[in-house]
């Protein structure tokens, strides 16, 4: 399914959040966003997730208007993982991750086949099938990150839109939850992801977003988009790109003479 | 403020005690009034129960003030009379600046106001609550000597008098009904308060005194059922009172709670206080008992 | 013993239906029933009213402590505390006072409705609870205003009763300070009764966004939830519960903390399926007390608002020393 932001704008709290943005994500791909802190990217996904109504413009899935859809018919098109990553009762792995069958159920009553299968598939693929039994409360970050992820795998939704999912995982767990992304993106999902990891967006991504200022600097593919001088002028600082071991690798160097 | 004393003391003792203690006190305090032989003329009265005896002695011109209970007519049986005087709430500083020459104030009235009225010089005649019929008579005497109106004070006492005398004449042979004076929030008069000694000159057995009461003197509704008494008398009709509190007096069982099916009412205002109201009261119990006899005879 | 775990709605269930059966045979003359003909009166008008009083307000404190403890995610929530009894207690003094009950007696209810209703609008207002984060400061916040919302009602409570001309003022603060159903009658049964099934029907269909809320708004939103519309139904389901129970009970308290606790090891931490194993826990919890305040004062000294509140207080307080052990952190480091 085809998520398109079409000149989006989007106002907070009196602040001009995001201005007239525009950008596609194709199925089967995978589109990473970039940008400075305070840019506008979680804003961005957000509403490419329906969960805020934009002040011009709209978002359309395939076609059809994301903030005009039924609740449930979104909530089973599109799965978002948020960025802070909290679970408010002491639940096991599994009852979190059950609950991304929320969409799906008929109502109170209890789980399907379906349901269980879809459960058991998004353990399975992350990892966590020996684990499902246990507490939330006992994870550590990296495998909280990871049960969250497949909560938004048991929702078997077409669109994955997930902020920083890799935040403060080490570099280990952060490849992991990419390949997971990237398999899931190669299964036909359209996977749509913010991160501040400039060097797994070149590693990983189909798409490369850049937001800065609540503006759409660039998109396209990352070799085109993830150059020198773009990267310095969004970043305020001098950035290097390079290669280490055959994966891409970006890092800052010190700061440039341009304004930010 | 209603008084607190419908319920038993906590031994014999204690209630012989208090029979004693209510001609003391008027004793005591007579020596603080007013020696001046003429007549007070500006009376303030601090309590509900001196307010109506007072009301029916002098004339209004005397009449410093009342309690603002004294026109209230669910809890004043004078409140007719009271209509219009001058209303006090007892502070200290109210009173005197109403220059009365004689103060009357009941023994719940708030001491402090009370033992600062005294400092200051003003004369004040301590009345207690009457919890029986003798010291109805004492109060009343009492009241009426500091107010110079002896005469009309022994004409109330005539008038109760006259309705004892009645109650005694008709009364019958044989086991006296009980009776039961059941309140808002379950409170049940007791042994020992005037509402018991007027069952008793009414010739009915209070049942209050065999059942289980709690010490806040209240009667599960439950153990009214299970031993009513032959009559059930409510101090208030059940709307008059606009209270949560006033709940049970609505309570559809309360049917169950006498024997002969029927309830009277009669109002607090004729045994709140000990004053010749209370001979309304004794009739009113006369005719409940009357009507009760007369139906098992019939 | 695993056996036991699996079922709590149907052990709830049979401990309820025992403690009916006991309940109706409870009275001040002690355990059994009546001998004569007061037998029936005395069952059918005196012991089954307080029985199904005990059951619709127990029931309803219950659910609506699971409901809100799961809306705000926050262990410390329960209508009393944030509150909502406060309030429902003001609009029913109001409605006794103003004359309207006496007129119409729908209006008690309705008032301990409305009283609920601005109640827990003003602490949700107060606290701008309902975010997503269960930080110390939001707890603090929300607890804080409930304190200072029950507070207030309880004063304008007073005030009522101080300007009333009314002698039983005094009597009246009792009632509304310390609940009791004592000696109630099938007439309060009927004036509570549908506002407490429906605002518990109204609640007990929350279960599955209670659960997504578990996530934090986003993610709920995201798996379906019209937050808002949560947001109202747990106000007026609340409301319902409490205004109704308060208005013919008086104050009765931690009843809707102290069950969704003690049940959580049991029934498990998901706030879905606590709200009906609450409900029927909170209907065992003030039966069983309101039985042993039968046995323990007969003539009915020790009010059933005091009993949980000397159990539900320190339960309180071992709650905020020992830390809600059954709250979440946020993500660790």
């Amino acid at each position: 399914m085809t998520l398109v932001a079409e000149t989006v704008t989007v106002n907070l709290s009196g602040r001009r959040v995001l201005d007239g943005v525009s950008m596609t994500a194709q199925a089967g791909t995978m589109t990473l966003v970039i940008g400075p802190n305070g840019a506008g990217k979680s804003t961005l996904l957000r509403t490419l997730a329906g969960l805020i109504a934009p002040t011009r413009g709209r978002v359309g899935l395939s076609g059809e208007d994301v903030g005009r859809m039924q609740a449930r018919d979104r909530a089973k098109a599109i799965a978002y993982l948020p960025q802070s990553r909290v679970v408010h009762w002491p639940l096991s792995i599994r009852e979190v991750v059950a609950l991304g069958r929320l969409p799906h159920r008929g109502g109170p009553s209890g789980e399907s086949a379906p349901d269980a299968r879809a459960i058991e598939r998004a353990l399975g693929t992350l990892g966590l099938s020996s684990l499902a039994g246990r507490s939330v409360d006992q994870l550590s970050g990296g495998e909280l990150a990871r049960v969250l992820l497949a909560r938004a795998l048991a929702q078997e939704a077409r669109v994955l839109i997930a902020d920083e999912p890799t935040a403060s995982l080490d570099p280990a767990h952060q490849v992991q939850v990419f390949v997971e992304l990237q398999r899931l993106a190669q299964g036909g999902a359209t996977v749509v992801a913010a991160l501040h990891d400039l060097s797994l967006a070149a590693r990983f991504a189909d798409q490369v977003v850049v937001i800065d200022g609540g503006t759409c600097r660039a998109a396209g593919s990352p070799g085109a988009v993830l150059t020198e001088t773009l990267l310095t002028s969004v970043f305020g600082t001098r950035m290097a790109i390079g290669e280490v071991g055959g994966v891409p690798a970006i890092v800052a160097g010190g700061p440039s003479g341009a304004t930010p | 403020m209603p008084p607190p004393a419908e319920r038993a003391p906590a031994s014999r003792w204690a209630a012989w005690l208090s029979r004693l203690a209510v001609p003391i006190a008027l004793a005591g305090s007579l020596a603080g009034a007013t020696g001046a032989d003429a007549k007070p003329a500006r009376i303030v009265s601090l309590n509900l129960c001196t307010d109506q005896i007072l009301v029916d002695l002098v004339p209004r011109e005397r009449i410093g003030a009342v309690t603002h209970l004294a026109a209230d007519p669910s809890v004043s049986a004078a409140a007719e009379a009271a209509k219009g005087l001058r209303i006090t709430y007892g502070s200290a500083e109210d009173v005197v600046a109403l220059a009365p020459d004689l103060v009357l104030a009941g023994t719940w009235t708030t001491p402090a106001t009370a033992s600062l009225l005294e400092r200051l010089g003003v004369p004040l005649l301590r009345v207690p609550l009457a919890g029986t019929i003798p010291e109805v008579r004492a109060v009343i005497r009492a009241v009426a000597r500091a107010v110079g109106e002896e005469a009309r004070g022994e004409a109330q006492i005539a008038r109760l008098d006259a309705s004892l005398a009645a109650a005694s004449r008709k009364r019958r042979e044989g086991p006296r009904p009980t009776a039961l004076i059941y309140q808002v929030s379950g409170l049940a008069s007791g042994p020992g308060s005037l509402a018991d000694a007027l069952l008793e000159v009414a010739g009915l057995r209070n049942l209050a005194a065999e059942l289980s009461i709690g010490r806040g003197g209240q009667v599960p509704l439950e153990i009214l059922i299970a031993r009513p008494p032959d009559i059930l008398v409510l101090s208030a009709a059940p709307d008059e009172y606009r209270t949560a509190a006033a709940d049970n007096l609505r309570h559809p069982a309360l049917r169950h709670a006498s024997r002969s099916g029927a309830s009277v009412v009669i109002p607090w205002r004729l045994w709140l206080c000990g004053t010749e109201a209370a001979s309304r009261a004794i009739d009113a119990l006369m005719a409940a008992r009357d009507a009760l006899e007369d139906a098992r005879h019939r | 013993m695993s056996r036991l775990r699996r079922h709590p709605l149907a052990i709830l269930g049979t401990v309820l239906l025992v403690l009916v059966g006991a309940s109706l045979l409870t009275g001040p003359l002690g355990v059994g029933l009546p001998p004569g003909v007061a037998r029936t009166p005395i069952l059918l008008e005196i012991r089954l009213p307080r029985t199904l009083l005990a059951l619709l307000i127990g029931g309803g404190l219950g659910i609506a402590g699971a409901a809100l403890q799961g809306y705000l995610r926050n262990a410390l929530a329960e209508p009393g505390l944030l509150g909502a009894t406060g309030g429902a207690g003001l609009g029913a003094v109001i409605a006794i006072h103003t004359g309207a009950s006496a007129a119409v007696p729908l209006a008690l209810p309705i008032g301990g409705l409305a009283g609920a209703l601005v109640a827990t609008l003003a602490v949700l207002g107060l606290a701008a609870a309902g975010r997503s984060t269960a930080a110390a400061a939001g707890q603090h916040a929300l607890l804080i205003s409930g304190v200072a919302v029950s507070t207030l009602a309880t004063a304008l409570i007073s005030l009522a009763l101080n300007l009333s001309p009314n002698p039983f003022a005094a009597v009246e603060m009792v009632h509304w300070l310390m609940g009791s159903i004592a000696d109630r009658s099938l007439d309060h049964v009927m004036l509570a009764g549908p506002a407490i099934l429906a605002g518990a029907a109204v609640l007990a269909r929350l279960g599955p966004d209670l659960d997504a809320l578990s996530l934090g708004e986003d993610a709920a939103r995201n798996l379906g939830t019209d937050i808002d519309r949560v947001r109202w139904l747990i106000i007026i389901g609340t409301a319902l519960v409490v205004g109704a129970a308060t208005a013919v009970a008086g104050t009765i308290g931690f009843v809707g903390l102290i069950v969704p606790h003690l049940l959580r090891p049991w029934v498990g931490a998901r706030p879905g399926p606590l709200l009906l194993a609450s409900m029927l826990g909170g209907a065992v919890l003030l039966l069983a007390a309101d039985i042993a305040i039968r046995l323990a004062s007969p003539v009915g000294e020790l009010r059933l608002g005091v009993l949980t509140a000397l159990l539900g207080a320190p339960f309180f307080l071992w709650l905020i020393v020992a830390g809600p052990s059954d709250q979440r952190r946020g993500p660790l480091p």
